[in-house]
């Protein structure tokens, strides 16, 4: 069965936000701007629903959180990458490689049925 | 592992639920200031750096809500978090709480206290094994007369048949009342059930001792019952296959029944009865079958019409038989059984009413708060998570009036074992067991959902939207809050006309019931039951030849001498102005009468237009007559002069002569009791010591209620205690006191001073007619408290729909006194709506009860169920109180000001 749509891209967020995690500790916030800054702007809409995704990775035990203050001493909550996060990001990374070789490869086709 | 941690990380934010929601808002505090503060820093106005930040990030409700989802105890949590706010809303309005949860305890508890009657009466299982499978086999004549026994060559198909297709086995069961010589010799009353057989594989009991009776018992055998056991035999473990006197004779002993095991009469004990051809004609015997499993009702039913067909008529009549199937429980419960589903049923629907009236209650309540629900809405809550939330409200106010409700149910079934007849059968406890606790948990889980209901109806399917510009008093959820309202309220009063109809007719019944003449006198009268008196009897214990002790000779005067000289002594005393003794007096006990077959005329029983008929007879004293101030109509009474061993003579009542004398002078006929014979060795120790078979109609009384003031009087001979010694009496003492108890002591002391170990059981016979009528007083009592509660809780919804009512058409009602209308008018107005609807209530309130007419005729006496008295008053009381209800919503009306109104606008 093909992935839904929601499907994809909720799975596509999560991996994104995994990666993300897997330079530093960030609060939810700085995961919005990194992810951004690093997609050139494509995931700018609706930064909330990073929220729902963060706790969803917690419950998976993805990530874990904990409060902390801020360079400029403000209170937020950050999230860090578990062991099982890391492993995680490498299976979705390998998994999202073989896709996109195997997308590429469509588009990229040039041979001929014989 | 990972499920695990998923399981804990749920069931932490469950428990940190209302923590976690505070540290969201602060992370998302933190997340829109951060974005804001970086949109001022790219040059945006403080305005527009706020807009912007909100676009961004998207609803923050939604987000909320959509990451309290991801935490994956939602439901639980919304659950948590509607039960608190019901807790809160409920505590906030105290006193409509308070009023809502008693009403529902008083509904809930009522029914569970009736339900627990019902339950104890025809739902708990008789103490025998599978019971559903046991059935008597009664008989009707031809014309219908129930005699209810049969003859054992009518029973022999089934009692003497063990490869029966159908039957596991039958029994045929006489008793009569005996004596038993307890462990220090002396002389006990007790009950002797001759029974054959297969009786013990029809009840199939597990013996406290020994076995039942099989086939190869030879002799005197009997198996005794637990009480007596325990209390005439000293509870003796190695009783079995030991002697006891019983009935004059030696009998082995094989068993003794378990103590849970109840025949439906007294304690006794059984003997294995062998029944000659020479009884076959012989109507006395009670037939109890077992069923195969499997085997219905009807099936049996369909041999027994088959077995009527094969044995042709009654050879002792000539008239045909019919047999019928009656279920055991049946049979034990009787007439109960409609009484006790009348109750739960009127107990439902009084329910029922205040469900109505507590939906109308929260449904005002939903109306008034539909403003705060669009509101709401408009701010993205569900409309089902509003619901939700009333459904909420309404399962706590039911589960409170719930669990007050088992509290007043067993309080009630205290005060209903109290103020109950003591003879109902099976209701010796009435457990509030587990099914009467599931009962209530039942009722309450539909009464929450009855309730909240309306509302939630209500809010489901209005359109809210538009109350929001109206300002909250919109006509579009007043006209369809209206009409739920009008409905319920309809509703609600068609149910209080039917129970108010209901209470009508048992309240007619029973006042014809007290005012019907029971053709004799229980003025200034007591009673008292004399206790076996053992010290005659034991003049008659003798030993035979090898010494064993036996019953001996006639006791026919002593017995006689015994009551004369008690007669004597209490006639003696002052303030006694007469006395009598009988076999059985009228509404007390008569359950040992003898209905006896008997042939008028001079031809043998059975000839070509013999009338062989069935009729109860008792024995009186000579005196029974001008004692009890009962009339003699034709011929003479009975007198002293008519001794034993003079011509048998006898009366007969109204009913006899009316029904098997008609065309003739009764004065003069002869009826003979064919049955009557001697049993040498079977000395009368039973109800009846027939010392005479053949007597002389003398003269015709007056009909007696004898069984019940409601039952028709049944066709009765009286013959005389010098004539039929009978070994029950009741001694009826007329006295001139105002307070015929004052002369108890005085008449126990002149019984002690024949033998200070005789007992005497005193009742006034006024009580004694009481508590003939107890059931029914009973029944009246609750269906009128039914039916007042009913009244007022009707009043209550009248009036709350037509506050409502008036409340919503304020503004017309202002426009119309602008225009002119007068008082009268404004009043008019709101009586003829409130009218209308009781109108509409009391037409389908009789049309319903003419509808369950049926179901309460039973019940009657005197009085039609559609009794044209009852159908006219109850709609006046019930439109009265509907217009009573009207008044203050009518005033209110009337103090509307228009100028006031209008300028508010």
């Amino acid at each position: 069965m093909l992935p839904t749509r929601s499907d994809l891209l909720q799975g596509t967020l999560e991996m994104l936000v995994l990666r993300v995690l897997a330079i530093e500790p960030m609060h939810g916030w700085g995961i919005a701007q990194r992810l951004e800054q690093m997609s050139g702007d494509l995931f700018s809409v609706n930064q909330g629903s990073l929220y729902p995704a963060l706790q969803r990775m917690k419950r998976k035990g993805w990530v874990r959180s904990a409060w902390r203050l801020t360079d400029n001493n403000r209170r937020a909550r950050y999230y860090e990458l578990t062991g099982e996060g890391e492993r995680q990001l490498a299976r979705e990374r390998a998994a999202w490689e073989r896709t996109a070789a195997a997308v590429n490869g469509v588009l990229d086709w040039s041979g001929s049925f014989a | 592992m990972s499920v695990l941690a998923d399981l804990a990380s749920r069931v932490r934010s469950l428990l940190s639920a209302e923590r976690e929601d505070q540290e969201l808002d602060e992370e998302f505090r933190f997340h829109l200031e951060q974005q804001i503060e970086k949109n001022l820093t790219a040059g945006m106005s403080q305005r527009e750096a706020r807009r912007q930040a909100h676009i961004k990030f998207g609803g923050v409700e939604r987000m909320k809500a959509q990451t309290r989802d991801a935490r994956g105890i939602a439901w639980i949590e919304s659950l948590l978090r509607d039960f608190r706010l019901a807790v809160r809303a409920l505590r906030r309005r105290s006193s409509l709480t308070a009023i809502v949860v008693l009403s529902l305890a008083l509904g809930i508890g009522g029914s569970a206290a009736i339900f627990s009657v019902f339950n104890a009466v025809l739902l708990r299982d008789l103490p025998y094994a599978d019971p559903g499978q046991l059935y008597m086999m009664r008989s009707l004549t031809a014309d219908g007369y129930p005699t209810g026994n049969v003859t054992p060559r009518e029973a022999r198909p089934f009692s003497e048949n063990p490869d029966h297709p159908t039957v596991v086995a039958a029994a045929i069961a006489w008793s009569q009342e005996v004596q038993i010589v307890d462990s220090e010799g002396q002389a006990q009353s007790t009950r002797r059930y001759g029974v054959t057989e297969r009786f013990f594989e029809v009840f199939g009991p597990r013996m406290r001792l020994g076995r039942g009776f099989e086939p190869g018992d030879r002799g005197p055998t009997i198996v005794i019952s637990y009480a007596v056991w325990r209390d005439h035999l000293a509870s003796d473990e190695d009783i079995i296959g030991k002697s006891v006197v019983a009935d004059g004779f030696e009998h082995r002993v094989v068993g003794v029944t378990p103590e849970d095991f109840v025949f439906p009469e007294d304690p006794g004990y059984w003997a294995l009865m062998r029944l000659g051809p020479g009884y076959d004609r012989s109507r006395s015997y009670r037939a109890y079958v077992r069923l195969e499993s499997g085997q219905t009702q009807d099936r049996f039913q369909a041999e027994l019409d088959q077995l009527s067909a094969e044995l042709g008529p009654d050879p002792s009549t000539g008239r045909p038989m019919q047999f019928v199937a009656q279920p055991f429980l049946d049979y034990m419960v009787g007439d109960l059984r409609s009484t006790v589903t009348i109750m739960l049923g009127a107990t439902a629907i009084l329910l029922l009413i205040a469900c109505i009236n507590v939906a109308n209650l929260l449904l005002s309540r939903a109306v008034a708060g539909a403003r705060e629900v669009a509101l709401r809405e408009a701010l993205g809550a569900g409309r089902w998570a509003i619901v939700r939330r009333l459904l909420m409200e309404s399962l706590l106010l039911a589960s409170f009036g719930g669990a007050l409700g088992i509290a007043v149910a067993a309080g009630a079934v205290r005060v209903l074992l109290r103020v109950g007849p003591a003879d109902l059968p099976r209701l010796d406890t009435i457990p509030v067991d587990g099914t009467v606790v599931l009962f209530a948990l039942g009722v309450t889980a539909a009464t929450g959902v009855l309730i909240g209901l309306a509302p939630a109806a209500f809010v489901a399917m209005s359109q809210l939207r538009p109350l929001i510009n109206e300002g909250g008093r919109g006509y579009h959820s007043g006209r369809g809050a209206g009409r739920a309202f009008g409905t319920l309220v309809v509703g609600e009063l068609a149910l209080a006309v039917v129970l108010v109809i209901g209470a009508g007719l048992l309240v007619r019944t029973y006042s014809n019931l007290t005012h019907s003449d029971p053709g004799f006198s229980s003025d200034r009268a007591l009673t008292l039951f004399m206790n076996v008196p053992g010290r005659v009897d034991a003049q008659f214990l003798g030993r035979d030849s090898d010494n064993r002790p036996i019953i001996t000779g006639t006791f026919y005067q002593p017995m006689a001498e015994f009551f004369r000289d008690l007669r004597d002594r209490i006639q003696a005393i002052p303030g006694v102005e007469a006395v009598t003794t009988a076999h059985s007096v009228p509404l007390a006990a008569t359950h040992y009468d003898a209905n006896m077959l008997f042939a008028l005329g001079d031809r043998p029983a059975g000839a070509e237009g013999e009338d062989v008929r069935y009729a109860i007879t008792r024995s009186v004293d000579p005196d029974f007559l001008s004692t009890m101030d009962v009339r003699l109509l034709r011929g003479r009474g009975l007198q002293w002069s008519d001794r034993h061993d003079s011509p048998g003579v006898a009366l007969v009542n109204e009913s006899f002569a009316k029904r098997y004398l008609a065309g003739l002078d009764a004065v003069g006929q002869r009826i003979r009791f064919p049955e009557n014979r001697y049993v040498p060795g079977n000395v009368g120790f039973q109800l009846g010591h027939f010392t005479v078979d053949d007597v002389q109609v003398v003269g015709v009384v007056e009909d007696v209620k004898y069984l019940a003031l409601a039952e028709p009087p049944e066709p009765t001979i009286y013959v005389s205690t010098q004539q039929w010694i009978g070994r029950r009496r009741h001694v009826v003492v007329r006295t001139s006191s105002d307070d015929p108890a004052t002369l108890v002591p005085a008449i126990r002391r002149e019984i002690e001073a024949i033998d200070p170990r005789l007992t005497a059981e005193f009742a006034l016979y006024s009580s004694i007619v009481r508590a003939s009528v107890a059931r029914e007083r009973l029944g009246m009592i609750l269906l009128v408290t039914f039916g007042l509660a009913a009244l007022v809780l009707a009043t209550v919804g009248v009036y709350g729909l037509m506050s409502y009512s008036v409340e919503q058409r304020t503004g017309e009602i202002a426009v119309r006194s602008a225009m002119g209308a007068s008082a009268r008018e404004v009043v008019g107005l709101v009586l003829a709506r409130g009218g209308t609807y009781a109108v509409a209530g009391i037409v389908l309130g009789i049309i319903g009860a003419a509808a369950l007419r049926r179901v309460i005729e039973g019940q009657l006496f005197g009085v039609s169920a559609l009794d044209a008295g009852v159908l006219l008053v109850v709609p006046f009381i019930l439109l009265a109180v509907a217009v009573l209800a009207c008044v203050v919503p009518a005033r209110r009306a009337l103090r509307v000001d228009p100028a006031g109104l209008l300028r508010s606008e």
